[in-house]
């Protein structure tokens, strides 16, 4: 792996804050996720007859908290990831990262457990659907 | 008298290998999950032939999970206490979120693509 292109010992933060860029691109990303799920949601999914009243009338409530929590946990995981873009940011992180390294920390934690949590849903959607 | 107080830098290194597990857990998860849901579409076929693109969608996934598992637990291996190879770590974090956002956003039109013909088909 080509770390840099000299011999000189490459900074860690100098990394995390040259990740910056492709964060913010992740959180446009992840907005526009949103926001197409959310058209989709509002304006496609009810003119399709998806016949909730037969093999989906179990989701009929479920459904509603299922994606409810879809859209909480991409609102956490935005925040937490906002918050790294802010600290990985500030002058002088270089020189004091701790901020940075909690934020780069918190939005892993964060982040695994957004994911859990969506395919444990992913799971019982199938199970409740089939 | 206290000593000097110590220096930011190792005391953020070990704050940054709190996020250890949570990367190795996550590279496990993309094997994994994208793993079954590879078997899973490969299942839809056996159970119907006219189903040939879920092959398509589920060798695509499981390329995928496998690519992830890959960055991310390098990534994650490297983040120690002592932060020894954390400047490496850090710069495989930089090269993962170099290409996941665009491999994941591309990952939907595929999906839709895939899919489409056999939503509009029920």
């Amino acid at each position: 792996m080509e770390l840099t292109g000299n011999n000189t010992t490459p900074s860690p933060w100098a990394a995390l804050r040259r990740t910056r860029r492709q964060l913010i691109g992740v959180s446009i990303l992840l907005g526009l996720w949103l926001l197409l799920v959310l058209c989709y949601m509002r304006i496609v999914a009810p003119e399709i007859d998806f016949d909730f009243h037969s093999s989906w009338g179990r989701l009929d409530r479920s459904f509603i908290f299922i994606f409810a929590g879809f859209v909480l946990s991409h609102a956490i995981v935005g925040l937490k990831l906002l918050q790294l873009i802010k600290a990985s940011g500030k002058p002088g992180m270089e020189s004091d990262p701790r901020e940075a390294a909690t934020a780069f920390t918190v939005f892993w934690k964060t982040n695994l457990w957004a994911h859990a949590i969506l395919w444990v849903w992913f799971v019982l959607l199938i199970i409740i659907a089939s | 008298m206290d000593g000097p107080a110590p220096s930011p830098a190792p005391e953020a290194a070990a704050i940054a290998y709190g996020a250890r597990t949570s990367i190795l857990a996550m590279a496990w998860a993309g094997l994994l999950g994208y793993f079954i849901l590879t078997l899973l579409l490969v299942a839809l076929l056996l159970g119907d032939q006219e189903l040939r693109r879920f092959v398509l969608a589920g060798a695509l996934y499981g390329a995928y999970g496998f690519w992830v598992f890959l960055k991310l637990h390098r990534c994650g291996r490297k983040l120690t206490p002592d932060g020894a190879q954390l400047a490496e770590a850090m710069e495989l974090h930089r090269q993962f979120w170099n290409h996941a956002p665009f491999v994941s956003a591309c990952s939907i039109p595929i999906a839709m693509a895939i899919f489409w013909p056999g939503f509009q088909g029920r």
